[in-house]
């Protein structure tokens, strides 16, 4: 939309805001809208400010009051009428909009509402009629609060603190990895071991320390351990009981819909962590995805450092008395007490630093460490494969620090590693394995790139759910079920590891999934599964799958892992009542959720881990005891850990209810997870739906609400077109300004205007004349008649004059003019003479005579003759009238008067004239114009006649000039003859004939040519006589009977 | 103002006041020179101007088949011939093409116009009904028969004296008397010409 005005005076467009045409300068109309109050300038309605004062144009607190909109709003306003939103068909009722919305005042309002509310927080507003949603945990101001001014003051606070709240981009960096969530990308980066343990959900956690988690599982036997398991666990998991009816039915669907949702996953890598990401904690929960041919190197940072991140729970207290047996046989204790550990103390460190110890570890572990690297291959599952387990350093590559360190964790975190004594009998070699161990896990923390590639081949594997199946057997997450072992429901048998072979690490890693497994059921997957699948299960040193066999001569073979018996450090690391169960007392049971939400970073705090996450409060509900057990890996497990406590036999799996505690193990485990899954509706509709205020409910139009359409209350309009209705919202204030309109300029007639405006009147009231067509064939038939008779009368008097009988009189008086003409020519006689023929054919009948005469007379008086003309047909005729005499002829004359004065001043030798207008004379004739004593000219030319008379005669005044002129042109001549300009004269046929008489030559033909004209003349005389009677009479009579 | 025109009104009125000057100081060296010097440009402008006149008949002739464009372009080409063969053979045929075409026709063009003027002076009372025509109409008809009646003998001896006296007072007082004026104004009406001429109001050239 174009703010541009146009002039209306030169169609020139103009600036908004101009005043004044920049072109023409005319008087732009106003077209803004927002007159400045203080200086009245006009200003466009976006500036807030006026443009030339600065005055505020739209103040911050309105003034109109709700309450009485009339009497705020000027008289003369502007209306609106009642806005409602596009669809909605229901009243709007003005008293229902709250105030602050409606005015846009919230300070005002608050203040009035703190006057009838003293019980209202002074500093804060009231947040009790907002859903908790929209209040912060420690912040009592709702996240979303209503602006006390609404003002630009107010947009820009609220654009700071959005750029506060943790951004997309804050929370999926662009770094190496980035495709990854932040959660397991931080999980993975170390210098945050600690918080990313505690940014973890419980869930996960628990994932990562599955075999520990079960081994605390182990110990787990009352129904009172359950509250704990749900400290951190979701809501949803949490309801598992309560829901376990509804999950039922849900639960297909929810398998189905979950393979659907990875198999529907596309196979490039950049996806491949987006729908990872988008899985989210309550869907990422279900989802340790089975991979067979995963490399233990293939396995992520964060996977790998795990085991350090337990080690950041411990505290220095806690490392000691977990390394009190080593440290005494320490060779340099020391460095066990370095300052990095509390923080980041890993177990190879703290093997490393109690090498002494392992003098008093059991000979099977001692046997393990002979072994050295190929221990690892040793693993109860041990691939058929001998010649891949002989290489033990492409083994020793695979494993990973964590995995190794959890493992040993899993057993040294427990008294009877302590108590065997056999620590001390870990030699030098084991130690080195452990440190080439630890190694080869920074180079995973390389491969999280490759994660997502891993992924995919989880997705497929997954879907094979029958190979899963026939794995089950394979599942020897010993320290998993070690909780099924001891309470006797789980019976082991041998693992028929055959399918179990250990893959060539040799191979390329994208060869693996190039031939998926059959299908898995979706529904027998489980943490296990995934973990006998890898290579790193089957990759177990070799000194572990003996530390079962030598678990009979452990010190404690029965060891009880209850709280009693762990450190209480290790207990503290539990859950309070165990995550699985437990009912070892822990940290996390001590720990509110949201103190330990408080520890993350802050990207993952706000991030990861939704309000509904923070704000679910520890459920104390019983949790359903989870049975997580592999019949088949009991027999690999030492059996020391199967005897069965009665106790957990009896209470069955903490993990499992009692009765879907079956010889499925794992796939149990994962059933029961699936079908307990809640309903897998949209993401808006498994959000806990937030608590809408009242005011918010009181707008939402009666149509949605079922409720009677509410009557229109609100102030009646008395003034306007809306007079008389009701709910009319209130006009904006800058809006309602009423626009200062500049006086219309008066209009001003101008005369020309006024002539315009009075020839119109006068047009008007005339009335219509007929138009008169004159009739064209009257006057032309008339005419041709006339003029036919007319020229047949003077053709018949001409023919009359010339052969009728001779109507002259004789004997007629010579004038003087014309004796003085026969005097000049006889004075010129024996000199040359100029004769100047001025005229054309058309003059010829009545001059050519003269002309005749004159030259004989010349001739007769021996004068020589000098011919020239100013025409060019003059010329012509001088050479008929001279053809029979011998004359000089000059020719053309040209330049008029000019010409004839520089012939004149050839006259009496005043110019050599050798060269006359441009033309070269002869000599002759120079001689002659030198001496010339007459000039006769011949004309019927007034101009002609002049000019040789006023510039000849005015150059050469000696000179006589004769003038033999027509009749018409006589008076003309005898004016100059008068005056003695011109000696003598020759008027017309008359005079000629007298001449002829004076000189004695024969005029018989000028007779006859003189008869027929006298008789022309006398009856065009007669005709004019006939026409002025004739057409006299008849004007007159018409004039009369016009004037009746 | 154009270039082109404030060289011509510049020309006009250098030129204009040079033969002023010779005129006034009599040197007609001067004014001879200019005057040859117009002549010059007199003869090529004719030229110029019967060529452009051919030309635009020639074009009207072909283009439009206007035949008296044609009959012009031929009297042009036939009287330049006709030229020629005078100044080759030596003959007189332009002189006989002036005394058999030119003449005749100049005379009867003349001759329609003592026709004309006879329609006109009878038919005047018809168109006007003045005073003024009225008089037109006597004086003409007075000196028409004036001079036919002195010419002729149909006049009594006792009536031409006074008709004579009468004759001659208008030819004498009255007609001289009016071409006197005419010919004062025609005087004055030459000299604001040339005064316009020599300060560049009249531009005469330029139209």
């Amino acid at each position: 939309m174009s703010n541009e005005i146009t002039c209306k005076e030169c169609g020139y467009k103009n600036p908004h805001s101009s005043k004044f045409c920049n072109n023409c300068g005319a008087k732009l109309p106003l077209s803004t809208h927002i007159i400045c109050p203080n200086c009245a300038t006009p200003n466009t309605r976006d500036r807030i400010f006026c443009d030339t004062c600065g005055t505020r144009l739209v103040a911050e607190h309105p003034q109109l009051k709700p309450e009485d909109p009339i009497e705020s709003q000027p008289l003369n306003k502007p209306f609106s009428l009642p806005a409602r939103r596009p669809g909605d068909t229901g009243e709007l009722n003005p008293n229902a909009v709250p105030d602050w919305l409606r005015t846009g005042n919230i300070g005002a309002d608050k203040s009035g509402q703190a006057e009838e509310d003293e019980d209202a927080p002074a500093g804060g507003r009231d947040t009790s009629d907002l859903p908790d949603w929209l209040v912060h945990d420690s912040d009592p101001d709702p996240i979303i609060n209503a602006p006390t001014t609404i003002s630009t003051e107010f947009y820009r606070d609220l654009l700071e603190r959005a750029e506060d709240l943790p951004q997309p981009d804050d929370l999926f960096p662009d770094e190496a990895g980035s495709n990854l969530p932040d959660w397991l990308s931080d999980a993975a980066d170390g210098g945050n071991e600690a918080e990313a343990s505690q940014g973890l959900t419980d869930w996960l956690s628990d994932l990562a320390d599955g075999d520990e988690g079960a081994a605390t599982a182990v110990a787990d036997d009352d129904d009172d351990d359950e509250d704990a398991t749900s400290v951190g666990l979701t809501d949803w998991l949490a309801d598992l009981d309560d829901d376990a009816d509804t999950a039922d039915v849900h639960a297909a669907d929810n398998a189905a819909a979950l393979n659907d949702l990875l198999s529907a996953q596309p196979n490039e890598e950049a996806d491949s962590s987006d729908w990872l990401s988008e899985l989210g904690p309550p869907q990422t929960d279900v989802l340790p995805e089975q991979q067979e041919d995963l490399n233990v190197e293939d396995l992520p940072g964060w996977m790998d450092e795990l085991g350090p991140i337990q080690t950041n729970l411990l505290d220095p207290a806690q490392l000691a008395e977990l390394t009190g047996p080593l440290r005494g046989t320490a060779d340099e204790a020391e460095d066990f007490f370095d300052d990095d550990a509390g923080e980041d103390v890993s177990f190879t460190d703290l093997f490393e630093t109690s090498r002494g110890a392992t003098e008093s570890l059991p000979d099977w572990l001692e046997d393990a460490a002979e072994k050295g690297e190929s221990f690892l291959l040793d693993l109860p599952d041990e691939s058929e494969e001998p010649v891949e387990a002989e290489e033990p350093e492409i083994i020793s590559e695979a494993d990973s620090d964590w995995f190794t360190v959890e493992e040993i964790v899993s057993q040294t975190d427990l008294d009877w590693l302590a108590d065997t004594g056999n620590l001390d009998k870990i030699d030098d070699e084991a130690r080195h394995e452990l440190e080439r161990l630890h190694e080869t896990a920074d180079l995973f923390d390389d491969g999280l790139d490759e994660l997502q590639d891993e992924v995919l081949v989880e997705d497929e594997l997954l879907a094979n759910d029958e190979s899963l199946a026939d794995d089950e057997d394979d599942d020897f997450d010993w320290l998993s079920d070690m909780a099924a072992i001891q309470t006797g429901e789980l019976t082991i048998d041998e693992i028929p590891s055959a399918e179990m072979a250990v893959p060539s690490l040799d191979e390329p890693e994208d060869e693996a999934p190039e031939e998926p497994e059959p299908a898995l059921e979706s529904d027998s997957w489980s943490s296990d599964t995934f973990l006998a699948e890898t290579a790193v299960a089957e990759d177990l040193p070799a000194w572990l799958d003996e530390l079962g066999e030598n678990a009979e001569t452990a010190e404690s073979p029965e060891m009880d892992l209850s709280s009693e018996d762990l450190p209480e450090w290790i207990a503290s690391m539990r859950p309070s009542q165990g995550i699985f169960g437990s009912e070892l007392p822990g940290v996390l049971s001590d720990m509110d959720i949201r103190d330990t939400l408080e520890g993350i970073p802050e990207e993952l705090a706000g991030g990861e881990l939704p309000d509904w996450l923070k704000d679910a409060p520890p459920d104390t509900r019983p949790a359903r005891p989870l049975v997580d057990i592999n019949v088949d890996a009991t027999q690999k497990i030492p059996d020391w850990l199967q005897p069965d406590p009665p106790g957990a036999k009896a209470a069955g799996s903490p993990l499992l209810p009692a009765e879907d505690a079956a010889p499925g193990g794992s796939r149990n485990e994962w059933r029961f997870l699936l079908e307990n899954l809640p309903p897998l509706t949209p993401l808006a509709e498994s959000l806990p739906k937030a608590d809408i205020p009242e005011w918010i409910q009181q707008l939402k139009p009666p149509e949605l609400t079922g409720q009677p359409p509410r009557d229109l209350h609100g102030p009646e309009e008395t003034v306007g077109p809306l007079k008389g209705m009701q709910g009319v919202i209130a006009i904006e204030p800058a809006i309602a300004r009423p626009r200062t309109a500049s006086p219309l300029l008066p209009h001003v007639t101008t005369p020309e205007q006024l002539q315009q405006a009075a020839l119109l009147h006068q047009i008007a009231r005339e009335t219509p004349t007929t138009v008169t067509t004159l009739s064209a064939n009257a006057p032309y038939s008339t005419a041709v008649w006339l003029r036919i008779g007319l020229a047949v009368l003077l053709f018949v008097a001409i023919l009359v004059g010339l052969r009728g009988p001779n109507l002259l009189a004789t004997n007629g008086t010579v004038p003087a003019n014309v004796q003085a003409v026969a005097t000049a020519v006889s004075s010129a006689a024996g000199q040359p003479v100029l004769m100047a023929i001025e005229y054309t054919p058309a003059m010829a009948g009545e001059l050519t005579s003269q002309a005749q005469m004159l030259l004989a007379q010349l001739a007769a008086n021996g004068s020589q003759v000098v011919i020239a003309s100013q025409y060019a047909a003059g010329t012509a005729v001088a050479e008929t009238l001279t053809a029979d005499t011998e004359a000089q002829i000059i020719g053309y004359l040209p330049g008029e008067g000019i010409g004839l004065r520089q012939l004149g001043e050839c006259f009496a030798g005043r110019n050599t004239c050798d060269q006359l207008n441009g033309r070269v004379l002869p000599a002759e004739l120079q001689a002659s114009l030198s001496e010339i004593g007459l000039v006769i000219v011949v004309t019927g030319d007034r101009d002609n006649l002049v000019n040789w008379v006023e510039q000849v005669g005015q150059v050469a005044p000696d000179v006589p000039l004769v003038a033999g002129v027509t009749q018409a042109l006589t008076p003309l001549t005898r004016s100059y003859a008068s005056t003695g300009q011109i000696a003598g004269l020759l008027g017309g046929a008359p005079e000629a004939r007298l001449y002829a008489q004076l000189i004695g030559q024969p005029a018989s033909g000028l007779e006859a040519q003189l008869n027929a004209q006298v008789i022309g003349q006398l009856l065009a005389g007669v005709l004019l006589i006939i026409g002025l009677v004739v057409y006299g009479t008849t004007g007159l009579v018409n004039g009369r009977r016009a004037n009746k | 103002m154009k270039l082109k025109q404030s060289i011509a009104i510049f020309t006009a009125v250098f030129f204009g006041l040079l033969t002023l000057v010779a005129l006034l100081f009599n040197v007609s060296g001067l004014s001879s020179v200019i005057l040859g010097w117009a002549s010059f440009l007199a003869a090529i402008a004719l030229i110029l101007g019967v060529m452009n006149l051919l030309l635009v008949h020639l074009t009207r002739l072909f283009k439009e088949q206007n035949l008296y464009s044609g009959v012009l372009v031929l009297s042009i080409l036939g009287v330049f011939a006709a030229a020629v063969l005078d100044g080759l053979t030596g003959s007189n045929s332009v002189n006989a093409l002036f005394n058999w075409v030119q003449a005749p026709l100049e005379a009867a063009l003349a001759s329609l116009l003592a026709v004309f003027l006879l329609l006109a002076g009878v038919q005047l009372l018809k168109r006007q009904h003045t005073g003024w025509a009225v008089l037109f109409s006597v004086t003409a008809v007075v000196m028409l028969l004036g001079q036919a009646l002195l010419t002729s003998r149909l006049l009594p001896a006792g009536l031409r004296q006074p008709v004579n006296q009468i004759v001659e007072f208008v030819q004498n007082v009255v007609v001289t008397a009016g071409l006197r004026g005419l010919l004062i104004g025609v005087a004055l009406g030459t000299l604001l010409l040339s005064l316009r001429l020599l300060m560049g109001v009249e531009r005469p050239y330029n139209k």
